[in-house]
């Protein structure tokens, strides 16, 4: 917990860098969501906050439009992220035997995801490991090395 | 009107009409669970829909326009097919044990849809942290009412939105917190149009017999609201009014849910009289007749009269003729005194009328707000609302002054926080700039203005850097806050206005400094521009409008030969005193001058709301006769040698006069509690009394049937309302000046000229000494005072409606928390604050609102402290205005 | 000055040597490896030798690709590349029709010069010579439709934005490409980003727009970074901005991200997302060209329809015609993928046949080998792979059922896939993306899933009901994702059960 002093310090340099960067216009809420969370990788609370004053939108409404985009995340990410595709195509190239193969592994520390498509069909199955996608992915050491390294 | 089809047969509806609308108006049933009448289609819920000749597929009628020769039907096999799937996956979303569904389970009987059993899609989250009603996810259709209610729609507020998306679609705050965390101000705007009882109160309202339109009793916005009765002559719910032209179906937490001090269990339902020091229950006649005699025994300047801001316009009106022609006493005043006094005062010098100029329409309309020393979110929320939508929908800029954060800050392009008591110097700060920037009217000033020279002398001083060394605001700021408002992006500018102006020693100053710049600038007198003090009590206005004043007759016609001639003819002949009379502040003094002895005070409580109350207690106890007409026995009371109980507004016909000038009707929804009766036909029995006592022969002019008689009387003696009938006013409130039976009323004044004549004069004032009182070693720290959301003034009132008590129950003492580790208090901790003149005790509350060297308390009092205790009796000069605003304090710890 | 001179100038001020090496790097190519490429080539090459970087050019089978003329065989030895030349590629693509998808992989993406050396930014150049009304009448000449899955007449739209009195007007350039199984429009800004940006500055040109907005899909990282490099060099060399091309036209393009899920490339919900509201649709009418952006009129174009404009205006409209089908002439994009051999990006004429696109592009031996195909992704459905023999690619329901093209995705099936979890997974897409704001899509898919067994292993399907539900579902939704997120279910009904 921040001290009641660095709360409002940090809320105040925060303050003055959206100032700098988003006009005070309801349309700078997606790039400004989206520089919330490059800065602090997920959207805090207190973060919401402050972006709604400048913006003069009331929180709850800016929590609303946020939580309504599906990749925008509101937790701290706790553990690497590895993404498998099982959208139709990633299936038909083996995407299910490797979340199969993941899910056996459970290699440490990492938190297995799925999306429904990663838009990279015509190399599948595609596996992301922390923000970086890898294509034609198969199920083997290979991959489990490739997530742990 | 456009000519449509529907199912076969024609009608005609107006333009811009959905078909959903014309639907509507043909009569024909239709399900329609997200479209709230008052607000724009949704097309949530998708069970409106219908079928249109030469339109594809469904469209929902909600969100169609009806155009010309539009063929549209209601039923047809494939589309009940339809309609009843939507409404059973809507069924699907709900607990249908639930009994209180309202309008859904309506709609879905009504369509032969059967609830669904699709248990897992039942959404479980409850949120009951707000003390009046729930928010329950198991009964929630997800049609949006409540958040477009909460935004929009209605409040602007946003303390709720649709949250999530897909099966995580829900209704909830910031963070999903409960709602009582939030933003949330229990307006109930929300609960008022959930379709299914999703929100709904926590304990379920009787069943309800009728329905009475009336106006809410608490604040100067003057917001409509509907009572519904059940059988036993209870009120058991209050509904905004979408018909009220000044309320436009909102209402705030006071108006909701505030209206259980009706039926308070401490509400004085007979006459009480001191008998051996002690107030002890009376009959009409022994109290009426006691009070008689001892009257009669006062020559008319040593009685003095406070009038009822919370009363009807009939009651003031009654009451000052009461004073005037049996006591023969213009010491009448009332609570404006203590309230918006110095803007009064400065209007009727340089404008020679003493009311907002606008309505709250202009607010709406206009390109920029300066809302200067007014909390408007938690006094005026109503109009604060509509201001609020001036900025999110109409993109108006708006202007804070205000050396507290206010919550409207969060939606302002500028907040100008000068040091307390410095208005003045600001506002010459921002004429100074209109004058040298080429900002100002001069077309305006040539023709329709005074003073402009001398004036301008003394605005010359005032450059934006002398300004920022008097009162911290950045000259920068200074600057850009007189461009925004002498050249608004569109449309006019608003001054609104309130006690951070008024409550100092240099008020009427505030104010002119106020008028001034609307002078300069020329806006006034036009659509979205105007001068608005916001006035505070539900009928200030009408209480002033009514006579209720020391120097007054009715529609404030100067005391002079010519007036006296006039009321004395209508009133019987009889002889009238024709000197102005005391003001509240100088009748305190006069009692310790020994000038005063007697004094008959109704709806008001000095002994909170005066400055210096323990003084002020010390002095009202010199009174000889103290005769306190009140619905409770407040602290004024329970010194009192007699007590009479009077109706609330919720028992007795009459009107309001709002700070918009609507006069607006008041209806008796209950029969008087106890043996109440009106204020009017209280003092009407007593002035019958007297008369005959003292052989005055008035009995007559006291003979009333009705409080409408009341009004004819007054409305034919007072130009400005002589075209308002009740008969009128069934159909909504009229706005003064309104003289003849077929004028529409004024929306806003000044448009040719002013009531002082073709000129409006500039008054030029210095800054002077920012307050009385300035802070010192041993009293470091500046006290504001004023008010909160949820407490009416001292709290009579509002401590007597749970719902507002629940919300704050404890004296909060607001404070930065840089000024909580310099005096090592903590947040939540209970302590002391002192002034030389006494102490209160209450909770520390740490709040980013406050400025260090500032502290805030309201001057409601709980638990036995009060912040009036504390307060100054300084006075400003020119309106006799305590200065509630400023004095000097330190913290103790206990 | 006339734009032909100014291309000249620019043309003389970039006058070197090509790059001899492009490594091609887009979305896919980067997932197999492509950067490393590029990075080693640097290293390895010598300094006479340069190496830049293009777009793929659609032969993703094959990815990693580089594109070279002179011979640096020897300096590949170890790196397993394969040459965008080799007839393997070639014949791929040689025996596609590339309009918007010209050039795409042999010209340099990181640079302006090889784009305006095939003829880029001279149909710019032309239609700023002519007056914005010869444009509308060209393009409805061309009887060009919309690509972004709807197939609207490009100049139908257009007019309609054009009839609204405004001083402001919008275009939107779609480029949100959610719908799972397509990833051409990211192929095309990241192999022909100058191309988009022409085709978007005609069309403001011809409709009288003030201001122009890209909006890129939120995880399209490497689109959205060529789109802003690309959009900073015509800036530079006066193709975008003020004075375009030395005429009197004068606009920007603005470029943002979106963030996520199907239903953002739905246009009224892609201008709430700009607006900064709720990622929801906004309710019709009005449409966006009377009140859109900021409630002023509206156009919004997908990527790939931009795209055609130069073309049509360097060939004219009669050439356009005589590509494709005679109601929707020209090409289209068609994402290929699943059990094929060769998946990729390719375009073809409109009303190819789907049996002969995925036999012949799709490398499939017999058609019969694959147990159905997955069209238009989850607003569409999957047919039975003996009916593609009388399909052929256009818009609206192909089938004359429940089956469309949209944005042109095509999954192959293998027969070892069981069709109905594959229609399940669309129905779950749908369900997931559902934006949640009206009842039959938000409630209704949920339910589909519900019905279609997950979670109740054993109990029989009740199809009949699946396919009353997915009607109302269809017939009551608020917005383009709901009323077709029915229609998985009516195809397998149609073309399994
Ligand atoms: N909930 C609720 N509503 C009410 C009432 C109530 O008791 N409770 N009372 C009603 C009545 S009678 C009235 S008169 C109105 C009053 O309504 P307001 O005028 O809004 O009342 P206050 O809260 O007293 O003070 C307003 C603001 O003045 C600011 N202020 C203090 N000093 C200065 C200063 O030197 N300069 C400037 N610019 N600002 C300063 C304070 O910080 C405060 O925010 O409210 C009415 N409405
Ligand atoms: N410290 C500090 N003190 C202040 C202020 C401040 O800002 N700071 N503000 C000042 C201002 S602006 C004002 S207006 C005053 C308000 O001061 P008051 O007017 O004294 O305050 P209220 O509590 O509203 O008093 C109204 C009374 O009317 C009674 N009442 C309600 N309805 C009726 C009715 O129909 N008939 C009768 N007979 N009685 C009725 C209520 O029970 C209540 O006792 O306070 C002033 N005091
Ligand atoms: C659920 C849904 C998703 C859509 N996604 C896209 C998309 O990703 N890209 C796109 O260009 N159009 C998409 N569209 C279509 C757009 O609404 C719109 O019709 C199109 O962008 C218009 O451009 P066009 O006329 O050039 O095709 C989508 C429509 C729906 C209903
Ligand atoms: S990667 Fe998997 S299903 Fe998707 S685009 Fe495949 S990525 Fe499609
Ligand atoms: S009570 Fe009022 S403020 Fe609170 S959530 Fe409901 S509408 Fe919003
Ligand atoms: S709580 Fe009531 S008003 Fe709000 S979305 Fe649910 S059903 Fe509608
Ligand atoms: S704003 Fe004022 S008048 Fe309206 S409901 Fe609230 S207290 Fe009553
Ligand atoms: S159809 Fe689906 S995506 Fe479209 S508005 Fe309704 S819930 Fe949202
Ligand atoms: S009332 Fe029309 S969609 Fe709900
Ligand atoms: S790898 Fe290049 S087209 Fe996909
Ligand atoms: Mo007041």
């Amino acid at each position: 917990m921040a001290s009641a002093g660095e709360e409002r310090k940090r809320r105040n340099e925060l303050r003055r860098e959206l100032i700098d960067k988003f006009p005070r216009d309801r349309s700078s809420l997606l790039p400004a969501l989206h520089y919330l969370e490059e800065t602090f990788s997920f959207l805090p609370d207190w973060g919401i906050e402050v972006l709604g004053w400048h913006l003069g939108v009331p929180p709850s409404e800016v929590y609303g439009a946020a939580t309504s985009y599906t990749e925008l995340s509101l937790s701290i990410p706790s553990h690497k992220t590895v993404i498998v595709c099982d959208g139709v195509a990633c299936r038909e190239k083996g995407a299910i035997q490797i979340l199969e193969f993941l899910k056996e592994k459970n290699i440490d520390g990492v938190e297995i995801k799925t999306t429904d498509c990663a838009f990279m069909c015509s190399v599948a199955p595609a596996v992301s490991v922390g923000h970086t996608w890898y294509g034609r992915q198969v199920p083997d050491n290979s991959l489990a090395e490739l997530i742990e390294g | 009107m456009t000519q449509i089809f529907i199912n076969g047969k024609e009608i005609s509806v107006p333009e811009n009409s959905s078909v959903l609308d014309a639907i509507n108006i043909s009569g024909t049933p239709i399900a329609q669970l997200c479209k709230d009448p008052d607000m724009k289609a949704i097309g949530a819920c998708r069970t409106c829909l219908v079928e249109i000749d030469g339109i594809r597929g469904y469209p929902a009628s909600c969100s169609t326009p009806a155009s010309e020769g539009m063929k549209i039907s209601t039923k047809g096999d494939q589309l009940n097919f339809i309609r009843k799937g939507v409404l059973e996956l809507t069924a699907g979303m709900v607990d249908s044990n639930k009994e209180d569904l309202r309008e859904l389970s309506r709609t879905i009987d009504a369509n032969g849809a059967t609830a669904d059993t699709w248990k897992s899609r039942i959404r479980e989250k409850i949120d009951d942290s707000n003390p009046v009603f729930n928010i329950e996810m198991e009964s929630c259709i997800l049609c949006g009412r409540c958040a477009q209610a909460c935004q929009s729609g209605h409040q602007f507020i946003g303390a709720i939105d649709v949250l999530g998306s897909s099966k995580h679609a829900r209704i909830g705050t910031f963070m999903d917190r409960p709602l009582l965390e939030s933003i949330c101000t229990t307006c109930g705007q929300c609960l008022s149009v959930c379709p299914t009882g999703a929100i709904s109160t926590k304990t379920k309202p009787p069943e309800v017999s009728k329905t009475i339109t009336t106006t809410c009793p608490y604040c100067g916005v003057g917001c409509g609201i509907k009572a519904q009765v059940s059988a036993d002559d209870t009120i058991v719910e209050m509904l905004d009014d979408p018909e009220n032209d000044s309320s436009l179906g909102m209402l705030c937490v006071k108006g909701r849910f505030g209206y259980t001090f009706v039926h308070h269990e401490d509400r004085l339902t007979e006459p009480l009289i001191r008998r051996n020091g002690k107030l002890e229950p009376a009959t009409w006649d022994q109290a009426l007749d006691l009070i008689t005699e001892r009257l009669s025994g006062y020559d008319g300047d040593s009685f003095a009269t406070l009038c009822s801001a919370k009363a009807t316009n009939e009651d003031g009106y009654i009451q000052q003729k009461f004073s005037r022609l049996v006591m023969q006493s213009n010491h009448i005043d009332h609570c404006t005194r203590l309230c918006h006094s110095p803007s009064v005062e400065a209007m009727l010098t340089s404008l020679g009328s003493g009311a907002t100029s606008n309505s709250y329409v202009d607010y709406e309309e206009a390109g920029c707000l300066v809302i200067i020393g007014s909390d408007a979110n938690s006094n005026h929320p109503v109009a604060a609302s509509r201001m609020r939508r001036a900025v999110v929908e109409r993109g108006a800029k708006l202007i804070v002054i205000n050396p507290r954060r206010i919550d409207m800050c969060d939606y302002a392009d500028i907040w100008l926080r000068p040091r307390p008591g410095t208005d003045v110097a600001l506002l010459n700060g921002m004429a100074n700039v209109i004058l040298n920037q080429g900002l100002s009217n001069e077309n305006f000033i040539e023709s329709r203005t005074e003073g402009y020279e001398d004036w301008s002398d003394i605005v010359s001083k005032y450059t934006p850097e002398y300004v920022e060394s008097i009162t911290g605001v950045a000259a920068d700021d200074i600057a850009a806050a007189a461009h925004m408002y002498a050249a608004p992006p569109f449309s006019g500018s608003c001054l609104i206005w309130g006690m951070g102006i008024t409550q100092h020693t240099m008020g009427t100053a505030n104010a002119h400094g106020l008028l001034n710049l609307a002078f300069s600038t020329g806006q006034l007198g036009k659509p979205g521009s105007g001068i608005s003090p916001l006035r505070g009590q539900n009928n200030v206005q009408g209480c002033g409008d009514a006579g209720c004043l020391p120097n007054a007759f009715p529609g404030y016609q100067t005391i002079n030969a010519d007036s006296v001639e006039k009321f004395s003819n209508a009133w019987g002949g009889n002889k009238l005193p024709d000197k102005s009379g005391l003001v509240v502040t100088d009748m305190v003094r006069e009692i310790d001058n020994g000038r005063i002895k007697a004094m008959y005070i109704t709806g008001e409580n000095p002994l909170l709301s005066e400055p210096d109350l323990n003084h002020a207690e010390e002095s009202f106890k010199k009174l000889e006769l103290l005769v306190v007409q009140d619905i409770f026995l407040h602290e004024t009371a329970q010194i009192a040698d007699v007590v009479l109980p009077a109706c609330s507004f919720a028992e007795k016909d009459g009107t309001f006069t709002n700070s918009e000038r609507r006069v607006q009707r008041v209806r008796e929804v209950v029969k008087p509690v106890g043996s109440s009766r009106p204020d009017w036909e209280i003092i009407c029995d007593l002035a019958r009394r007297l008369s005959v006592s003292m052989n005055l022969g008035l009995e007559e002019q006291f003979e009333y049937l009705n409080a409408s008689e009341i009004w004819d009387e007054m409305s034919a003696l007072t130009p400005m309302i002589s075209g308002i009938t009740y008969e009128r006013l069934e159909n909504g409130g009229i706005q003064w000046p309104c003289p003849d039976i077929d004028h529409p009323g004024t929306r806003f004044l000044y448009e040719h000229d002013f009531p002082r004549g073709p000129r409006a004069k500039f008054v030029g004032f210095d800054q002077g000494p920012a307050s009385d009182e300035l802070p010192t070693e041993r009293f470091p720290l500046i006290l504001n005072t004023g008010r909160i959301l949820y407490h009416w003034h001292g709290g009579t009132i509002t401590k007597r409606a749970e719902g507002l008590l629940a919300r704050a129950s404890e004296l909060l003492i607001a404070i930065s928390p840089e000024d909580g580790e310099k005096y090592q208090v903590t947040d939540g901790e209970w302590i002391t604050v002192k002034s030389k003149r006494g102490m209160i005790e209450g909770r520390v509350s740490y709040s980013d609102k406050m400025r260090s060297g500032e502290i805030f308390v309201p001057f409601v009092k709980l638990q036995e402290h009060a912040a009036n205790f504390l307060t100054n009796a300084a006075l400003d000069p020119n309106s006799r205005i305590p200065e509630y605003k400023v004095c000097a304090v330190r913290l103790e710890k206990n | 000055m006339d734009t032909e001179k100014f291309l000249d100038s620019i043309i003389s001020k970039h006058q070197k040597h090509d790059p001899e090496v492009l490594v091609q790097i887009s979305q896919c190519s980067l997932a197999v490896g492509a950067e490393g490429i590029f990075n080693s080539l640097k290293e390895r090459l010598p300094d006479d030798i340069s190496v830049d970087y293009s777009g793929c050019d659609g032969a993703c089978f094959v990815a990693p690709k580089i594109h070279y003329e002179k011979d640096i065989g020897h300096y590949l030895e170890d790196i397993s590349v394969v040459n965008s030349a080799d007839s393997v590629v070639r014949d791929y693509i040689d025996s596609q029709t590339r309009i918007v998808l010209e050039n795409a992989g042999t010209m340099s993406a990181s640079g302006i010069y090889g784009y305006l050396r095939s003829r880029g930014f001279s149909a710019l150049g032309r239609a700023l010579e002519q007056s914005p009304e010869e444009i509308v009448d060209l393009i409805e000449g061309s009887g060009l439709k919309g690509r972004g899955g709807a197939y609207f007449p490009v100049s139908v739209k257009w007019r309609s934005a054009l009839s609204v009195n405004s001083q402001e007007r919008h275009l939107v350039v779609n480029a949100e490409e959610g719908e799972p199984g397509v990833f051409k429009d990211r192929h095309v800004m990241e192999s022909v980003p100058f191309r988009l940006i022409e085709g978007a500055l005609i069309a403001a040109y011809a409709t009288r727009c003030t201001s122009i907005r890209l909006y890129v899909n939120a995880e399209a990282h490497l689109s959205f970074n060529r789109m802003q490099k690309a959009l900073d060099i015509c800036r530079a060399e006066g193709f975008l901005g003020s004075k375009i091309m030395g005429t009197d036209f004068t606009i920007e393009i603005e470029i943002m991200k979106g963030a996520g899920g199907y239903v953002c490339g739905e246009e009224s919900t892609l201008l709430n997302t700009i607006e900064g509201k709720r990622r929801e649709p906004r309710l019709r009418p009005p449409f966006p060209t009377e009140s859109g952006l900021n409630q002023q009129p509206t156009i919004i174009n997908n990527v790939e329809t931009l795209c055609n404009l130069p073309w049509i205006i360097l060939n004219g409209s009669d050439e356009f015609k005589k590509i494709g089908d005679i109601d929707t002439p020209g090409t289209k994009i068609i994402s290929l993928s699943g059990s094929v051999s060769t998946p990729g990006v390719v375009e073809v004429p409109m009303g190819s046949n789907l049996q002969d696109l995925v036999i012949k592009f799709g490398d499939v031996s017999n058609i019969n080998d694959l147990s159905g195909i997955a069209i238009g992704g989850p607003s569409s459905g999957v047919i039975s792979s003996s009916a593609a023999a009388n399909l052929s690619i256009g818009p609206g329901f192909i089938d004359g059922k429940s089956v469309m093209l949209g944005a042109g995705g095509v999954i192959a099936l293998s027969k070892q896939t069981d069709v109905l979890h594959v229609v399940r997974k669309l129905s779950e897409y749908n369900a997931n993306e559902s934006c949640g704001k009206c009842t039959p899509c938000r409630e209704g898919t949920q339910r589909l899933l519900e019905m279609m067994g997950t979670g109740r292993k054993g109990t029989p399907i009740d199809w009949t009901g699946l396919g009353s539900l997915a009607e109302v579902i269809n017939a009551a939704s608020l917005c383009g994702l709901g009323q077709a997120a029915g229609n998985p279910v009516l195809s397998y009904n149609t073309y399994f059960e």
